[in-house]
């Protein structure tokens, strides 16, 4: 049977697959779609225990978070279209004009 | 058929918020139509944000209660930094007349951006739940991103704001992990509801609900710029159009900093044994981390961004000294916010005023070489804001240190307050090193400064305040006292709404 620690389980896995992909990988895109992942893990974990706790207020969550990522992802991706106009590049590690 | 009553009461409590949000759109409808914001536009600014600081006096004497279903209180916590962020925002308005025109960025929308940021700011700092309190900070976030963007064809500001954004985004995702577990613990996200069901489950010591504070920890932690989140600070300071830097280092922290008390006092004051510690680290991580690295840092921004850094330290031994009992440390912080507002505030109008294009940018220390006996006013500002930020005592800054130290001594973190003042010393050489350039180095061409009337405006009146808020008398102005008196009858609600 599939009970709620396996959603919890899985959305933990998912989160952390984002964290990891946010800290080592080095192409701008695939960091920002780890971030989405880590979104996505939070919305899994707030429609479980929505379901767990019989409260609609988990549910309105998710909605926000969605929205909120879309918001994000339209900013970013303004932000890297920006910068591969004026580099040609979306690696992390060509931008590194400033440093100590 | 009925219609919803929408209640004129909630409404004048919106107002705030809304007539930001109002000048949003205009000003973005503005810089459709029109190539480059005039003096007439910018006039227009100002209008919008009295309107605000009006409406704000206006509630200081309405009876707060949650309005929106418990989704945001307009009580006076909550308006004593809207007013605070809105005067952020005047002071960036007029710091970046001149200078959006030298570096091309003149254009309705950079007004737009600041408006719809200072909206989130008002959110977040009237946030009763934490739904609002995540979105406030993401409007807040998402304008900032372009601000920090905007001028676009220059390298640094493209990369702070990639920096700026991708941190901030992966922030925001630990923030509502965090958000996620306390709604599953607690069965909602409501800040009274959580600190009562916190208080009749027994969750106070529940290993979920800690996991959920050290997450929505470091999700703020990242806004305020604490070690070991820092790391986005000195690049994105550096980066970003200068008065946009003076904003996220006034307005931002600010903000932040509110709904870091406000969430901490109603929600996780019962389990304040357990993140004492880890609140204690982080504050000597980051007021030394600040304090060592600015040390050796030559760009002025860079330098204030450490600066920063160290202050939001400084300002943590404030959260690590939160007590039910007395507000004396809740209020210091709301001082030292005030204070560190108007004392960077002012150091940043004049940095933007030497900003000019060039390989050091007008950002390094040869750059303020005999600034101090050219143009003594300038001079003798920059001065003052660096004394304070240093806290020398006949200034705002020192008052400031002394409030939240002393709260701290008073809840025994007596070890805390001697690393604080420790750390204290060693922050005056670098800021003493910009003094010395002023006054004691001579070059042979003057320092080219740009100092509009807006910037003298910004510069007279934060310098009025450091020296004010530093001896002066309670009395026609607004002195200590009755900015402290302010901060105690801000928090009397705050405490009932928790405890």
């Amino acid at each position: 049977m599939v009970t709620i620690h396996h959603y919890m389980t899985l959305s933990a896995i998912l989160f952390f697959i984002g964290v990891f992909g946010v800290l080592y990988r080095r192409n701008l895109i695939v960091i920002f779609m780890s971030i989405e992942l880590m979104l996505n893990a939070v919305n899994l974990s707030f429609v479980t225990f929505a379901r767990y706790t019989q409260s609609m207020d988990g549910h309105v969550v998710a909605f926000f978070v969605m929205a909120l990522a879309a918001a994000e992802a339209a900013v970013g991706l303004a932000i890297l279209v920006m910068i591969f106009r004026n580099r040609a590049t979306v690696q992390a590690d060509d931008l590194r004009l400033m440093r100590d | 058929m009925t219609f919803p009553v929408v209640d004129t009461n909630v409404l004048l409590q919106l107002a705030p918020m809304l007539v930001l949000l109002l000048a949003g759109l205009v000003f973005m409808m503005a810089g459709a139509f029109t190539r480059r914001a005039g003096a007439f536009q910018r006039s227009f600014v100002i209008v919008f944000h009295i309107v605000v600081l009006v409406y704000v006096i206006k509630l200081w004497s309405v009876e707060a209660s949650p309005i929106l279903n418990g989704m945001l209180i307009v009580d006076r916590f909550s308006l004593f930094f809207t007013a605070l962020v809105t005067l952020c925002a005047l002071g960036t308005v007029l710091t970046s007349a001149h200078y959006l025109d030298r570096f091309g960025m003149n254009r309705g929308e950079f007004f737009s951006m600041l408006f719809f940021s200072t909206m989130g700011m008002v959110v977040l700092v009237s946030a009763l739940d934490l739904i609002s309190v995540f979105l406030g900070i993401e409007l807040m976030s998402l304008a900032i991103y372009i601000l920090v963007a905007f001028r676009r064809r220059d390298f640094l500001s493209n990369e702070a704001a990639l920096k700026y954004f991708l941190i901030g985004a992966f922030a925001i995702g630990f923030f509502l992990y965090g958000v996620s577990l306390i709604y599953g613990v607690t069965g909602s996200t409501n800040f009274g509801d959580i600190a009562a069901a916190v208080a009749e489950k027994g969750l106070a010591r529940n290993p979920l609900f800690l996991l959920a504070i050290a997450l929505i920890l470091a999700g703020l932690g990242f806004k305020v710029s604490s070690v070991p989140f820092h790391m986005w600070t000195p690049d994105v300071y550096q980066g970003a159009p200068t008065p946009i830097t003076s904003f996220m280092a006034t307005a931002v922290k600010a903000a932040s900093f509110a709904a870091f008390v406000r969430l901490f006092y109603m929600c996780f004051m019962t389990s304040k044994d357990q993140w004492v510690a880890i609140i204690w680290v982080l504050a000597v991580v980051t007021m030394t981390v600040g304090n060592v690295v600015a040390l050796v840092q030559r760009n002025i921004k860079r330098m204030m961004a450490y600066s920063s850094i160290a202050h939001a330290g400084y300002i943590l031994i404030g959260i690590a000294a939160l007590s039910v009992d007395n507000n004396n440390a809740a209020s210091g912080i709301m001082f030292y916010v005030v204070v560190y507002a108007f004392m960077t505030l002012g150091a940043f109008a004049l940095i933007s005023a030497i900003e000019k294009k060039g390989i050091t940018r007008g950002l390094e220390e040869p750059d303020y070489s005999g600034l101090g006996l050219e143009r003594p006013f300038l001079g003798f500002c920059m001065a003052a804001f660096m004394f304070s930020l240093a806290g020398i005592p006949p200034t705002a800054g020192f008052f400031a240190k002394y409030y939240v130290f002393s709260a701290a001594v008073n809840e025994g973190l007596v070890g805390l307050v001697i690393i604080a003042v420790l750390n204290s010393a060693l922050s005056l050489y670098y800021y003493l090193r910009v003094v010395v350039a002023m006054y004691m180095q001579r070059r042979d061409v003057p320092v080219p400064v740009d100092a509009d009337l807006g910037i003298r405006i910004v510069l007279l009146i934060s310098l009025l305040a450091v020296l004010w808020l530093g001896f002066g008398p309670s009395g026609v102005v607004p002195g200590v006292e009755d900015v402290l008196e302010w901060t105690r009858t801000s928090l009397a609600k705050v405490n009932g709404l928790g405890m």
